[in-house]
């Protein structure tokens, strides 16, 4: 589904990074991991086009989106979630999903902008999909609730819900479970576990290993910026590369 | 278009360049370290021109003490603005950028009701020309080239020597991180606003002495800074001379064949060149 | 909130009826003079707003302007266009050029837009005074034909322009707020939230924000074009960079945040130098004044005075009764 090819990035001469292969097959469920800076995000946005890699080749479903720009990514079935500034903070939180579903509102200027009797319903719709998605992501009581009034955890279950509100192929999730509590960590395991067995392929960044290793299949291991293992979580967890990694960062890899 | 009119084109574009790196590199400068478009900056290059006109003309002392006075002035000046304006805005640009608009207004209006609007000039005490062969450059051109490369130089060594240039710098470079490391963003903001301001002050002082002196002949000015800055990489003051330097021999060559006002067409093309194939600048890196 | 709406929908109607009451009964020139001004600024104000829906403070109004005023009078004049086609044009071609320059401008985001944005002012100015020989150069132009009549009504009183008017800025502001609350609005504003967020759904960013800056160059150059052939005479300075800052402080005083923002400032604004007459020398500087107090002390404008003042009231109360309990 998704081929990478020897992808490179650098930034005046240092390589964040370089030469780094992979791929995920339809229906997989891989993990991205590696120490602080390895260079996990900086990949990210080279996938989604936020920046335009330096060297390499990305295709999805056979056609090549090198540096393309991100919305045309993200309607090609790629869509992330971020880290920072990941939700609409004037808006409610329904009104983030009915915006995030932007692609497949099959809308146009001059229907909205008159408010057509066949724009309305399809608003309709789009409203009851956007509570469906909620209900999936386990935050419908907060459907009426500012968006950026959210505390840290809902936050981030209200930026995956945005990604899922664009039907994505391949979903991006840049550490869905960071900062978060005990409870909130679970929940969000299951939902992205969920995901998963609903038949939604993803492809994870996180540093919570034993998260990472409880729900991923498949493992791909950055250190600065380089590819330095692949493999199921056992491999990873015997990988004398990966074990050096991280002890050289002092956090453990189970 | 001749060999000697071509050469004289680059004498009177090198004048144009000193002119405007001196506006530019401060705008610049508060541009990376405070994160402000100052709008008002043209103003403060008006009211350099108009202390020096002060001096030399109303008070009759002379043009070097109004000369010093007026720099300082505009450095002091600029400390007054960080202060009382664009401290409380930090974190918040459009409203920052909104506040110089309002400044461009009192500003001009101050000077309106105590200089009036009748177009003043003054001369300097640089005076003769100076004949490299054929060509001519007035002497007080040639202070103005001069002027304006050894402050930037100056301005440079700044940077790369002295501690408060290196924390600079680093602000530039990371905000965030420069806070964390404990640098004293205050502190900063107002050397960078009062060596921006006084730069400003030096060109409308020794630029005045060529043009009229008008309340809005700050406008002008600010639009050739702020072209200089998107062209040279914003925030760069490398790229601030670069771009200088562009638009200055733009302005000095294109009028020897056309006009000056195909010469700021061409300024204006050359920016939205710039924008469309290099956003950051021809010096600014991605 | 459906009382509030038909509140404000009571009050709009009741708006418009005062106004057309005042086109029908008031006779004074001068009046009705003030009256198109506001409107005509109140259009502007309002489209410069939508920009700033999608997060961009726009200065290059006033270019905009400038362009739909000699547009239309030179279709008008020279190629004896009929004034409604030539308004239409002007506004369709203020729109088209900010298209084209929306694209490189809306590289830069936020302040650096607005810096940038600055430069289209001096070009419009700096080419309608030195292209003599369409535009008049610095002299401008004179004898732009008043707008063709029709259906027996003619364009010379001060009335039936006050009702051209009306119905122009009747209409823009209808178009603007059809847009503001449709999924189009949505977006703008979801887009100066967060811009990479909204790339990230798929939404064109670019194109969005261009697209604001065309319409709102639209209403700009329409305006331009009713300005040329109801004053019918132009000339290249009268929309600069003066004229620019004025609009975007109607619309900051007057509150960017809400629709009725705008709308606000412009009228107050404008009839401040009109009852201030001794200050008039002044005003450049009261305006500053204004201006900065808003953005300290008010920084949503004036549209938040109601709120601000309830608020104030309910604590003085309280502190009433903590005193008396």
């Amino acid at each position: 589904m998704l081929q990478v090819e020897r992808l490179t990035k650098n930034f005046g001469g240092l390589a964040a990074v370089s030469l780094v292969d992979m791929s995920v097959r339809q229906g997989e469920l891989v993990g991205l991991i590696g120490p602080n800076g390895a260079g996990k995000t900086t990949f990210f946005n080279l996938l989604t086009g936020y920046i335009k890699p330096s060297e390499g080749r990305v295709r999805f479903e056979g056609k090549d989106i090198t540096g393309r720009k991100p919305h045309r990514i993200a309607s090609a079935g790629i869509v992330r979630s971020f880290q920072q500034d990941n939700v609409f903070a004037e808006f409610t939180v329904l009104d983030n999903l009915r915006l995030a579903q932007h692609l497949n509102s099959g809308i146009n200027f001059w229907q909205t902008v008159f408010s057509t009797g066949g724009a309305r319903r399809r608003e309709r719709e789009i409203r009851q999909e956007a509570e469906e998605i909620l209900e999936l992501v386990g935050i419908s009581q907060l459907a009426g609730t500012a968006a950026g009034s959210l505390p840290h955890g809902h936050k981030r279950m209200l930026g995956i819900a945005i990604a899922l509100a664009c039907r994505p192929k391949l979903l991006l999730l840049d550490e869905p479970l960071a900062g978060m509590n005990i409870a909130e960590v679970d929940e969000t395991i299951a939902l992205v576990r969920r995901l998963w067995e609903n038949g939604t392929t993803i492809l994870l960044i996180e540093h919570n290993m034993r998260a990472a290793m409880s729900v991923c299949q498949r493992f791909c291991v950055l250190n600065f910026g380089r590819k330095i293992a692949e493999g199921t979580p056992d491999e990873i967890k015997n990988d004398p590369e990966v074990v050096k990694a991280y002890l050289g960062t002092g956090s453990s890899v189970a | 278009m001749d060999e000697i009119n071509v050469l004289q084109g680059v004498l009177n574009g090198l004048t144009c360049a000193g002119w405007y790196v001196l506006v530019a590199v401060g705008l610049s400068l508060v541009l990376s370290i405070m994160n402000i478009v100052q709008l008002s900056h043209g103003e403060i290059y008006m009211i350099g021109a108009y202390v020096v006109y002060y001096f030399c003309v109303n008070l009759g002392i002379s043009f070097y003490l109004g000369f010093v006075i007026a720099v300082l002035a505009s450095g002091l000046l600029g400390i007054v603005l960080e202060r009382v304006f664009f401290r409380p805005f930090r974190g918040k640009p459009d409203q920052a950028l909104v506040l110089s608009i309002g400044l461009i207004l009192v500003f001009q209006n101050i000077v309106l009701a105590i200089a009036g609007g009748t177009p003043k000039s003054y001369r300097s005490p640089f005076e003769g020309v100076v004949k490299i062969g054929s060509l001519a450059l007035s002497t007080e051109r040639l202070v103005i080239i001069i002027a304006g490369f050894v402050l930037i130089g100056a301005l440079f060594l700044f940077i790369r020597f002295a501690k408060n240039g290196q924390a600079m710098l680093a602000i530039s470079q990371d905000r965030e991180g420069a806070a964390l490391q404990g640098i004293n963003i205050n502190r900063l903001s107002a050397i960078a606003m009062f060596v921006g301001c006084a730069l400003a002050g030096v060109a409308g002082g020794l630029v005045g002495a060529l043009f009229t002196l008008t309340p809005t002949m700050g406008a002008t000015v600010l639009m050739k800074g702020i072209a200089v800055i998107i062209l040279g990489g914003l925030g760069s003051i490398s790229g601030a001379v670069l771009g200088g330097l562009i638009i200055g021999l733009i302005d000095g060559l294109v009028p020897v064949v056309t006009s000056s006002y195909m010469a700021s067409l061409i300024g204006f093309a050359i920016v939205i060149l710039i924008l469309l194939f290099r956003p950051r600048g021809l010096w600014g890196h991605e | 909130m459906s009382s509030r709406k038909a509140a404000g929908f009571g009050a709009t109607i009741l708006l418009v009826l005062a106004l057309v009451l005042v086109g029908l009964f008031v006779k004074g020139p001068y009046i009705l003079h003030v009256f198109i001004l506001i409107m005509m600024r109140v259009v502007l104000a309002s489209s410069l707003r939508l920009i700033n829906l999608s997060g961009q403070l726009s200065l290059a109004h006033g270019g905009l302007v400038t362009l739909g005023a000699y547009t239309s009078a030179l279709l008008a004049m020279k190629l004896g266009f009929s004034t409604w086609l030539a308004l239409l044009v002007a506004g369709v071609l203020a729109g088209l050029v900010s298209c084209l320059i929306g694209f490189p401008f809306t590289r830069l985001k936020g302040i650096y837009f607005t810096m940038v944005s600055i430069f289209f002012v001096q070009i419009i100015v700096l080419t309608v005074q030195q292209w003599r020989g369409l535009t008049g150069g610095a002299s401008g132009l004179y004898n732009i034909p008043r707008p063709d009549g029709f259906w027996g009504i003619e364009f010379k009183s001060k009335t039936s322009f006050f009702f051209l008017m009306l119905i122009v800025m009747l209409a823009s502001l209808l178009i603007m707020w059809a847009i503001e609350r449709s999924r189009v609005g949505m977006t703008f504003l979801g887009i100066r939230q967060a811009d990479s967020l909204a790339e990230s759904v798929g939404i064109n960013t670019t194109g969005f924000k261009v697209l604001a800056f065309s319409i709102g160059g639209f209403f700009a150059g329409l305006v331009g074009g009713f300005y040329a052939h109801y004053v019918s005479a132009l000339d290249p300075t009268a929309f600069g960079f003066l004229f620019t800052i004025y609009i975007l402080i109607y619309m900051i005083v007057g509150g960017a945040g809400a629709f009725a923002g705008p709308i606000i400032g412009a009228t107050l604004l404008t009839v401040l130098p009109e009852v201030a007459r001794p200050l008039e020398s002044y005003m450049p500087f009261v305006f500053a004044a204004i201006l900065m107090l808003i953005i300290f002390l008010m920084p949503e404008g004036l549209v938040g005075l109601p709120q601000r003042l309830n608020r104030l009231f309910r604590k003085t109360a309280k502190d009433q009764a903590d005193v008396a309990g």
